[in-house]
């Protein structure tokens, strides 16, 4: 056994005389850089973050209304764990890892409240999951796809209320929604309007009709050539003048706007990709069973372009996740927004590092779990495609 | 009945074509007519004059003269050079680290192959505001005030003042920098006729490769001639062309020397990080893309080591890697706009500020989209040309 280290050691790291020098000096340079990393963690105060940690996931969301945001998790863990039976070796270590999570988010010094809502979100993974495995069985596909296409009007709906202050679900402004909250809310929502409209600019863009081609073309080659910041601010001063004055657009929808077009022509992009990367025997395959164009766009040509871009389209939502955090240079107060408002606050006065630590720490928790899913779709339809092959 | 049929298609399509075009039309125009209309209602009708007029603004970074009383265009290209001076410079910088990162990557290290990899997936997961903001709030302001600053080669001046060769505080960093010295004018022809003898040089390179097939690094042979005759032409003029200027401290200022903004070194680093590891990412794709083959190949045909990435994997890592730069070097200039988070008076800031200053929202947001798109287009069509050079030619 010791040999075998031995073994890899010598392999990886001293294999020739210049690779030893190089892994004595890492290590050294390593050494001394998680030294000074160590000695500056210790040395800082680190209670701005539990402080403000409603804020930085919540924004100004009233405290009373906070159950509405955990239900909404529940219903997502639950559907998750329903979507977990799709995985064809069972339950995977992603998923697995997803479960756990939020359970051992518990055992942190959270309140007794958030503790149980965190438990009862890995309970209701498994359960979703158990209830697809034994419960709904071959049902559980179109439990999947019904669950997800309401999640959206659904959450938002939950999110916002409707009812007036006596009510169950009192409504909840716009501008009382805030950090990771908003962020999140505002790259999903931006995420689906952003496909549609970019599978239209896309579908244009492959049209024989020169007016809707070159339209196309027009539009998603302006927007590519243009900061997303543009854009934003397009959004937020021209897009209300822009209207009749009767409609006044929220904050929230002029921001997003401007997000969503953005997306929507590097979406164009991706799935024009997907259109090319088609072989052209299924264009032809289509035609011979006497298809019309329509017909064999819809059933046969759509249904494998958006199976092949699936992996694009989950990394595309890493980019929207930070893109995001641009909302906060027009005052909107998303993670980032929030940032900037905590270090405003002279009681938490040189806190910034630590701020900014733990939103990088957010957003790479988040940016890689989804582009890590998105490699483990890839990976499972190379396989398909194999196997299929076969 | 075929040809009629033709026809009928041609006519759906054609009138499918007038109702869009028709349609987009009344939304173009309405919507027009509604700004139009809230505009006039302010009182301020659409027009570029407003250009000339003063814009009262200051902007702390400048390289062409700038004060307040200069016009409004005259603040838009003081933003655009600063935005595309920023933007050549990361992009060297970067696509240095990046390459140097991307080759970590392959190493057969495994120390240094993991630290590449934990670099790159740390910094591409990370947004871009989050990383300047770190550099800008917790690094560069997180720095000692400008009296306490650190410095590196501290030295009294004869008339009582702080000289170093860097100052670096919560302002930013001054550092000694070479000013033209009194031998600058007989040197500048040393370095034109530097120049006409390597070009001349590697134009001969390139004839010698022809006759003999070898194909010759004219660049490098080029480049490491004009060196040594710039060196040589230095000692042989008697008084120094350049002198050194090292920056002393008065009061609350500092004299001398080049002095780079908090603002201009956070977005600098903060966009070097983060293009770095993209570029690396690139890279690594391009060099691994390479057919192991071509490798076995080459050394069959018993090329070293060093051939063999000169010969045959560089050419062919650079056609899989160029178009993913390409789309790399358009985002670092279409990112210095995320300068405005930090105060740096980019293009895009400089458009803020004075659509704040004027109310002018229509005309400004119009003119930026316009210079960023030709940015856009004409890098694009530059990096389209390159690429079209070194892709393979298929019979």
């Amino acid at each position: 056994m010791k040999n075998k280290y031995f073994e890899w050691i010598n392999n990886n790291l001293l294999n020739t005389w210049y690779n030893t020098i190089i892994t004595i000096f890492v290590s050294f340079f390593l050494f001394k850089i998680t030294k000074s990393m160590i000695l500056w963690f210790s040395s800082v105060s680190w209670e701005v973050i539990p402080r403000n940690l409603k804020l930085i996931l919540t924004g100004s969301y009233p405290v009373g209304e906070l159950w509405r945001i955990w239900v909404i998790l529940g219903v997502a863990a639950f559907l998750a764990g329903v979507s977990y039976s799709l995985l064809k070796k069972g339950i995977t270590g992603t998923a697995l890892f997803l479960i756990i999570i939020p359970g051992s988010f518990a055992f942190l010094n959270f309140s007794s409240g958030s503790r149980i809502w965190l438990i009862i979100l890995s309970i209701l993974q498994i359960f979703g999951y158990l209830f697809a495995r034994y419960i709904a069985g071959e049902k559980s596909k179109t439990v999947i796809i019904i669950g997800w296409v309401l999640f959206l009007p659904f959450m938002y709906l939950f999110i916002s209320g409707f009812t007036s202050s006596e009510g169950i679900l009192p409504i909840v402004k716009t501008n009382y929604w805030g950090g990771l909250l908003l962020s999140m809310l505002i790259s999903i929502t931006s995420i689906i309007f952003s496909f549609i409209i970019g599978l239209m600019l896309a579908l244009g863009r492959r049209s024989e009709l020169p007016v809707i081609k070159y339209f196309s073309i027009g539009v998603i080659e302006t927007i590519r050539g243009v900061p997303l910041i543009t854009l934003l601010f397009l959004g937020y001063l021209v897009l209300p003048l822009a209207l009749p004055s009767s409609v006044t657009p929220g904050v929230l929808i002029r921001a997003m706007s401007g997000i969503i077009l953005f997306h929507s022509a590097y979406m164009a992009e991706s799935i024009r990709g997907g259109f090319q990367g088609l072989p052209k025997t299924q264009y032809e395959a289509a035609y011979a069973m006497n298809f019309n164009k329509f017909q064999s766009l819809v059933l046969i040509i759509l249904p494998q372009v958006i199976k092949n871009i699936i992996p694009i389209l989950v990394n595309s939502l890493t980019g929207m996740v930070k893109d995001t955090s641009l909302i906060s240079i027009i005052g909107l107060l998303d993670l980032v927004g929030i940032s900037t408002a905590i270090a405003a606050n002279p009681k938490y006065l040189g806190d910034s590092p630590q701020v900014l630590l733990f939103l990088s720490v957010i957003y790479f928790i988040l940016c890689f779990s989804i582009s890590q899913t998105s490699r483990k779709i890839e990976a499972g339809m190379n396989y398909d495609n194999k196997e299929a092959a076969k | 009945m075929h040809l009629t049929k033709f026809n009928d298609d041609r006519v759906i399509k054609i009138a499918g074509q007038f109702i869009f075009a028709a349609f987009l039309i009344m939304i173009m125009s309405s919507m027009y007519g509604n700004t139009i209309a809230a505009l006039t209602k302010r009182g301020m009708l659409p027009g570029f004059k407003f250009l000339s007029l003063a814009a009262g603004i200051d902007i702390g970074e400048h390289l062409i003269s700038f004060n307040n009383s200069s016009s409004n265009l005259r603040a838009i290209v003081v933003g655009l050079l600063n935005t595309l001076s920023i933007s050549i410079l990361a992009i060297v910088f970067s696509t240095a680290l990046g390459l140097f990162i991307g080759l970590c990557r392959l190493s057969k290290n495994w120390l240094v192959k993991n630290i590449a990899l934990v670099y790159i997936e740390v910094i591409r997961n990370i947004p871009l505001l989050v990383l300047l903001l770190f550099w800008y709030r917790a690094v560069f302001m997180g720095l000692p005030h400008i009296k306490e600053a650190i410095t590196i080669g501290k030295f009294q001046t004869s008339d009582g003042f702080t000289g170093a060769r860097l100052f670096f505080s919560n302002r930013g960093m001054v550092l000694a920098w070479p000013t033209i010295g009194t031998g600058w004018s007989s040197y500048i022809y040393i370095i034109i006729g530097a120049i006409a003898i390597s070009v001349i040089f590697g134009i001969y390179l390139n004839y010698r490769g022809k006759i003999t097939g070898r194909k010759p690094m004219t660049l490098v042979w080029s480049f490491l001639l004009f060196s040594i005759l710039c060196f040589i032409g230095w000692l042989l003029t008697p008084e120094a062309p350049l002198v050194m200027e090292y920056p002393q401290l008065k009061g609350f200022n500092t004299t001398g020397g080049l002095s780079i903004s908090s603002e201009w070194g956070s977005l600098f680093s903060g966009l070097i990080l983060y293009t770095s590891a993209f570029i690396a990412e690139a890279i690594r794709a391009g060099i691994q893309g390479v057919d192991k083959r071509q490798v076995e190949a080459a050394r069959s045909l018993g090329l070293n080591s060093f051939q063999t990435t000169r010969l045959i994997v560089l050419p062919q890592a650079l056609r899989i890697t160029i178009p993913p730069l390409t789309s790399i070097y358009l985002g670092v200039a279409k990112n210095t706009s995320l300068g405005v988070a930090i105060g740096f008076p980019d293009l895009f800031s400089v458009v803020g500020t004075l659509i704040n200053q004027t109310g002018r929202v229509l005309e400004l947001i119009l003119v930026v989209m316009v210079i960023y798109l030709t940015l856009s287009l004409s890098t694009s069509l530059i990096m389209n040309i390159y690429n079209r050079r070194i892709q393979l030619e298929e019979k």
